[in-house]
């Protein structure tokens, strides 16, 4: 078992060293790390500006380049937000706490260095994670039928959408708008045509790169422009020496990260919890077990260790679930699904069985784009510092042609445009409302293969709805369900409770 | 009882639905074993239009969900100018640019081409800030150019004509 492994992971490291993929996944995680540094841009926004790229490329290569973008953005978003105490990236939002007190104490550097350590040692545990349990996963998905991945697509929508930010009601709906928009177009069963307000262009359905790129793009700038500042370069100076942290300092960090690597992966195995949820349980749990918890906020070291593994392992983790089962976690692995789904590729089970060298090459990618990193973030850390700098005003209007140009070349049609522009302002009018529209994505990649999944369950069980309770696996998804939802019903009255009393 | 944000939201939420059964029932819904084009969306539907009622009637009393997301410690001399759950009122000036450098794109594109669609697109989104001057506009939409004619078209063949005058064929 484990020597299969490690023979698979061997074949795939042979597919990552291929100069064309190693070229695109350096390429992923430099741009990666770019955007993941600059503030009001991030991995979701990159990934779709550059998915129309991926169309005319080799799956592999696609899928090891945006990948790359989304862990390469990890490594960049925690300078923003221990350098300026900007909490612009969600993950690293919680290592402003203690991270920027760190920089006030002018130790910005050596929290850079220790979170350089700690993504490295995160993302190695997430990775092995990958490689020894995706296999066992996939064993296991094999004896599903229909209901089950009916179930088990509902609990990955519920748990996508509750787990998020905001109020779980808004991200059940949102994922169900997504649904919506995903079924949009031709019916694959009876080819009749749904959503398309007899605009013939719409037949094909709505493009994944249109609605990515209107929420996270379009609907971004417009909720941002004129609110993000230019940055004043103060605290600005960090040079590699700096990031060398004191002896006391790792002594008291390296247990952190290993904590926040075990929080981490265990979030990764959580549908629904991505790795913003697992570095706040992380930094909750370091302030738990620590004898001084009056040290936290003041610039703790293991506030900024341990959120970070955590993240990081999170995120490798998180491509668990993507490509074993075929069930995204988050937006971002709905993105990645999308692509894969462009590439002609299903994903499912089968996926590691048909494509080992798309598989195995991907974990093997995740080593050297890791490590590629870690080589571009520690040498080249005032270059990164010095992007901090460029102005939004910039940054929007380039992105917007970026945008423009990336819809037009999916379809060669400006209509897709005039298609991104709209969903925009509906995901703006979505944002104002208090919705946060990214879960949408995760039902629109999953909404024509859920509808697929019930008719097919629906036929073989000739229109019993017990079938979803009978089977053992579907029912076990569903009983997690139900009590995922209770637990967030309970919580949700509680807080409002309490809201209520002050 | 006024309108706050969440009730706003429920009904938009219950309009979405509505929309989304009447869209379904124009097709044909067929039974539960022999699924028609038109069930999946009307099912659809109705949860939306449940959700959206059960929003409006449970809107939380202040108007609005307190962030998830904690803010982080303040620094006074540098308050975070954005924050992660809250949406600040739109500027319209910024909007406004936004929207007409997308439309610009499309129709300039339509008629004249890549190039001057791209100028007037990043020079008019550019615009949208309050900090950007004319010149700077200009030359970062002269540098968005060079890149789509360099990048776009040479090197990734978008299917664009590059300049092209629709009135002079004639």
């Amino acid at each position: 078992m484990v020597m299969t492994a490690l023979n698979d992971l061997w074949h795939g490291f042979g597919v990552a060293f291929e100069p064309h993929n190693l070229m695109w996944c350096f390429i992923g995680v430099l741009f990666g790390n770019f955007v993941g540094v600059l503030p009001g841009l991030g991995p979701m926004a990159a990934i779709s500006v550059l998915l129309p790229l991926t169309f005319s490329m080799k799956p592999v290569a696609a899928i090891l380049m945006l990948s790359g973008i989304y862990y390469g953005a990890q490594y960049g978003g925690a300078i923003c937000s221990i350098l300026l105490n900007l909490p612009v990236h969600p993950p690293h939002a919680v290592t402003c706490l203690d991270g920027y007190p760190m920089t006030l104490k002018g130790r910005g550097g050596a929290a850079l260095g220790i979170t350089m350590i700690a993504s490295f040692i995160g993302a190695s545990f997430g990775i092995t994670e990958m490689i020894f349990f995706a296999p066992v996963l996939v064993g296991f998905a094999f004896k599903f039928g229909p209901s089950d991945i009916c179930s088990l697509m509902l609990l990955g929508l519920l748990a996508g959408s509750t787990l998020a930010r905001s109020s779980p009601l808004k991200g059940i709906a949102m994922t169900v708008l997504g649904l919506l928009f995903g079924i949009a177009g031709t019916d694959i069963n009876t080819a009749e045509q749904r959503f398309t307000f007899g605009i013939l262009h719409m037949a094909d359905g709505i493009e994944i790169v249109a609605l990515a790129l209107g929420i996270f793009g379009i609907a971004e700038f417009l909720k941002c422009v004129n609110y993000i500042k230019p940055i004043a370069p103060k605290n600005m100076h960090v040079s590699m020496r700096d990031m060398l942290p004191s002896r006391e300092e790792l002594k008291t960090a390296f247990p952190a990260m290993w904590r926040g690597t075990l929080v981490g992966s265990l979030c990764a195995l959580i549908p629904g919890t991505g790795p913003t949820i697992a570095s706040f349980v992380a930094y909750a749990l370091e302030k738990k077990i620590t004898r001084t918890p009056e040290r936290f906020g003041h610039g703790a070291v293991e506030g900024v260790a341990s959120p970070e593994a955590s993240t990081h392992s999170s995120v490798q983790g998180d491509f668990i679930p993507t490509m074993s089962l075929g069930i995204p976690g988050d937006a971002v692995m709905a993105l990645i699904l999308g692509a894969l789904i462009i590439q002609g590729i299903t994903p499912g089970p089968q996926l590691v069985r048909e494509h080992p060298d798309l598989f195995w090459g991907l974990i093997a990618s995740f080593w050297i784009g890791n490590i590629l990193l870690i080589i571009l973030n520690v040498p080249l850390i005032g270059i990164w510092v010095k992007l901090l700098t460029i102005p939004y005003r910039y940054l929007y209007p380039s992105a917007i042609f970026f945008i423009c140009i990336g819809v037009y070349s999916t379809t060669n049609d400006l209509f897709g445009v005039g298609e991104t522009l709209v969903i925009g302002l509906f995901g703006y009018v979505l944002l104002m409302l208090g919705f946060h529209p990214a879960p949408m994505l995760l039902g629109f990649v999953l909404g024509p293969r859920f509808e697929e999944n019930f008719r097919r369950a629906m036929l073989i069980s000739d229109g019993d709805l017990r079938v979803f309770i009978e089977r053992p696996i579907s029912a076990t998804f569903l009983a997690i369900a139900v009590t995922l939802l209770g637990a967030q019903l309970y919580l949700w009255i509680k807080n409002r409770r309490l809201k209520l009393i002050s | 009882m006024s309108l706050n944000k969440d009730k706003i939201a429920g009904l938009l939420l219950v309009i979405l639905g509505i929309g989304a059964y009447l869209e379904g029932r124009s097709h044909s819904l067929g039974t539960l074993t022999q699924m028609g084009s038109g069930y999946f969306p009307v099912a659809l539907g109705v949860v939306l239009v449940l959700i959206g009622l059960l929003l409006f009637v449970t809107s939380s009393p202040d108007g609005q969900d307190k962030p998830a997301v904690p803010p982080a410690a303040t620094d006074l001399n540098d308050p975070p100018h954005l924050s992660l759950d809250h949406c600040p009122p739109t500027d319209w000036r910024g909007v406004s640019c936004i929207i007409g450098s997308v439309i610009s794109f499309i129709w300039v594109g339509h008629l004249f081409g890549l190039i001057p669609a791209t100028w007037i697109c990043v020079f008019m989104a550019a615009m949208g800030d309050r900090t950007s001057t004319y010149r700077e506009a200009a030359i970062l939409s002269l540098l968005m150019c060079a890149l789509a004619v360099g990048l776009f078209h040479t090197v990734l063949h978008v299917q664009f004509p590059l300049i092209q005058f629709p009135f002079w064929k004639a």
